[in-house]
């Protein structure tokens, strides 16, 4: 596809989303109507840039079903946030979408050299349940054997890339590294493997741990962007150039704005990548601020795509915390402290690394109100917190009580989250 | 290999078409479907000079070709055939057909004209079996087959059909539609057929746009067009939860 038929593909599919969503979606309806903008008047996609945005919390005051576009019996499946939660949000799919969404992580997929003599292991967790959905129907529309799993225990998911000869393997950053360390701790060698390559999704990376799940596991390992609200997995993938991401632009119409001016960055420049969907029928998103930051490269790459190639995924916007798939507000903790607590106190959650499994502690330095002397009652507190935390958000975080002094600072305050992945 | 960019038609000061962004690729088989008073006919109107474009741009190729006067459009390789046949009833078969090559009538290329009319009758058999008869009396789907005959003797490049099932037997409407298909595969024609006929239509089609009051409301693949269930609704006259009640 040349850059030419790229841009008329995405003006045709733009005007069309906009007036399907115009007539659809009140939210929209009123939206447009607030910013007096007529799409029936979209030209180009430049014309885009007036269009309000979409944000994550649009989305939530809608829940769940009033940002579809189709009416419910059309909607064929229905996922719900995991691990995002607080106020949830619901994203659907209709036949359509799940037909397309394959056709791309299929794209994604063939153009890592993915055929129907592959076995691909597909292993997530809770948190990055979408990914796993569509990834596999994906890898099943090239016709590769699919092994899904939900294994934490990397000994036993050793023993499954050995013994099923499993040639790829898609999971999360963590649990590659975390596989990574198992290996080496192993009488296992990495040679008699079959396993070519990983396919990491979920969770921003490091070049760093890259190069160590390619040393140790002797693979070459792939990046795939996933934004569940948007679409699921495949949003943009790396070729096998492996030099950055390609937005998936004929269904997706990607800007890369700066966050402050909210206008377009240059190459180079790191931007918010906010997305409108083209293809989506159920929930169609116009100018999604997807809070993640990238810069656009400004080299054409090697493999002669037309599609926007941008670095990897360099961060977050807000303070989203990221841990093993899982992301939660700072400010969702705190809640959930002070429901049991009864009162506000300090906190910090802290998060790193060990042998390349990422860890979490929340340290709470409980104020002269609710201290008790009875280690008991105390105890019974901290199993409370720790319980709800899990309930919440569906992984273990320790709890530990600790003296106000012991917490970091910086200047004078007091960190929410000290980071030292 | 066609190209119409934001392109705005008004008839009067109705606004009919809006905004209207489209492409059919080289040998590409794209259809457009909508409801009457749509703005399928004005399109195909506008495409050729019949109507003024009000704003935006049809490119040819490269080539703009929204300001050039009909005839050079149709020299250019862009033939429609009308919606009601529009052959000449009283004149024959054959004088039909050339009529069709008028735009490339010279003295010198006379031969070459003959040829055309050799493969039209290769392609269908029947025509010449009645070349010496009156266009009027042939049946229906047979003046359908000769109206898109005629529009091959102008050796177009894009075949523009505008309702090539209409007021023809159904039985007849297959065999016209695989003959479409057909002239997509075999001479690599892009073809833009419009339909009302959704079903039959996607059936062959590559790719399709629905067009509702004026605008593209859907774009995509001819299968997810069939399978979206608001133009299922709309333009295929069913309704999959009414037919088969949960």
């Amino acid at each position: 596809m040349r850059e030419e038929e790229l841009r008329q593909i995405q003006t045709e599919r733009l005007f069309a989303v906009l007036n399907r969503v115009y007539k659809e979606v009140p939210f929209y309806r009123i939206l447009f109507d607030k910013h007096s903008l007529n799409p029936e008047e979209f030209e180009k996609p430049e014309d885009l840039r007036s269009y309000p945005f979409t944000t994550r919390d649009d989305l939530r005051k809608n829940y769940p079903y009033n940002m579809f576009a189709v009416p419910l019996r059309e909607v064929v499946r229905i996922l719900p946030s995991a691990g995002t939660t607080g106020a949830p949000i619901v994203v659907g799919y209709t036949r359509n979408d799940i037909y397309t969404l394959a056709e791309l992580n299929a794209r994604t997929l063939k153009n890592l050299d993915i055929t129907k003599e592959d076995f691909v292991m597909i292993t997530f967790h809770r948190g990055l349940f979408a990914s796993a959905f569509g990834i596999q129907s994906g890898a099943e529309l090239i016709g590769a054997s699919v092994i899904p799993t939900n294994l934490e225990d990397p000994v036993k998911t050793l023993r499954i890339l050995l013994d099923y000869r499993v040639t790829t393997l898609i999971c999360s950053p963590s649990f590659a590294i975390w596989l990574a360390e198992t290996l080496l701790n192993s009488e296992l060698n990495p040679n008699t493997f079959m396993l070519r390559r990983v396919i990491l999704c979920g969770e921003p990376f490091s070049e760093a741990q890259r190069e160590f799940i390619e040393n140790t596991l002797k693979v070459k390992v792939y990046n795939v962007y996933a934004v569940t609200e948007v679409f699921g997995p495949s949003v943009a993938s790396e070729c096998k150039a492996r030099q950055g991401l390609h937005f998936q632009e004929d269904h997706f119409y990607v800007e890369i704005l700066n966050p402050d001016t909210l206008g377009p960055v240059k190459p180079g420049e790191i931007g918010e990548i906010v997305v409108t969907t083209l293809t989506k029928e159920a929930l169609p998103l116009i100018r999604y601020r997807t809070g993640d930051l990238t810069s656009i490269l400004p080299k054409p790459c090697p493999c002669g795509s037309p599609f926007l190639q941008t670095e990897r995924i360099l961060g977050r916007l807000d303070d989203l915390v990221l841990f093993r798939g899982v992301k939660f507000h700072p400010g969702q903790v705190e809640l959930l402290i002070e429901q049991i607590t009864k009162t506000k106190v300090l906190w910090q959650v802290l998060l790193w690394r060990e042998e390349g499994v990422e860890k979490i502690l929340l340290q709470i330095a409980p104020s002269e109100s609710i201290f008790s002397d009875s280690f008991s009652e105390q105890e019974r507190m901290r199993k409370e917190i720790e319980e709800k935390l899990y309930l919440e958000f569906g992984i273990p975080i320790p709890v530990k009580f600790v003296e106000a002094s012991s917490l970091v600072k910086e200047g004078e305050a007091f960190k929410k989250i000290v980071d030292k992945r | 290999m066609l190209l119409l960019k934001g392109v705005d038609v008004f008839i009067g000061k109705l606004h009919i078409l809006k905004k209207i962004s489209l492409h059919i690729g080289e040998g590409e088989l794209v259809t457009l479907l909508g409801a009457n008073g749509a703005g399928k006919t004005t399109l195909l109107k506008s495409l050729m000079g019949l109507l003024k474009v009000a704003n935006g741009e049809i490119l040819y190729g490269r080539q703009p070709i929204h300001t050039l006067p009909t005839e050079e459009r149709v020299k250019l390789g862009l033939v429609l055939v009308p919606e009601g046949k529009g052959i000449f009833k009283p004149l024959t078969v054959e004088e039909n057909l050339l009529l069709g090559a008028y735009v490339r009538y010279s003295f010198f290329r006379r031969n070459e004209i003959k040829q055309s009319l050799e493969e039209v009758y290769e392609l269908f058999p029947f025509l010449k079996e009645k070349r010496k008869q009156l266009a009027g009396t042939l049946s229906g789907g047979q003046q359908q087959i000769l109206a898109i005959a005629r529009a091959l003797m102008a050796r177009p490049k894009i075949l523009l059909l505008d309702e090539p099932s209409m007021g023809i037997a159904p039985n007849l409407v297959k065999e016209i539609f695989l003959y479409i298909k057909n002239l997509k595969e075999t001479k690599g024609l892009s073809v833009l057929l419009v339909e009302q006929n959704a079903k039959s239509a996607l059936k062959i089609a590559d790719r399709a746009y629905v067009l509702e009051t004026g605008k593209i409301i859907y774009e995509g693949d001819a299968e997810l067009v069939a399978n979206n269930p608001e133009v299922q609704r709309a333009y295929l006259g069913r309704d999959l939860d009414r037919e088969f009640p949960a």
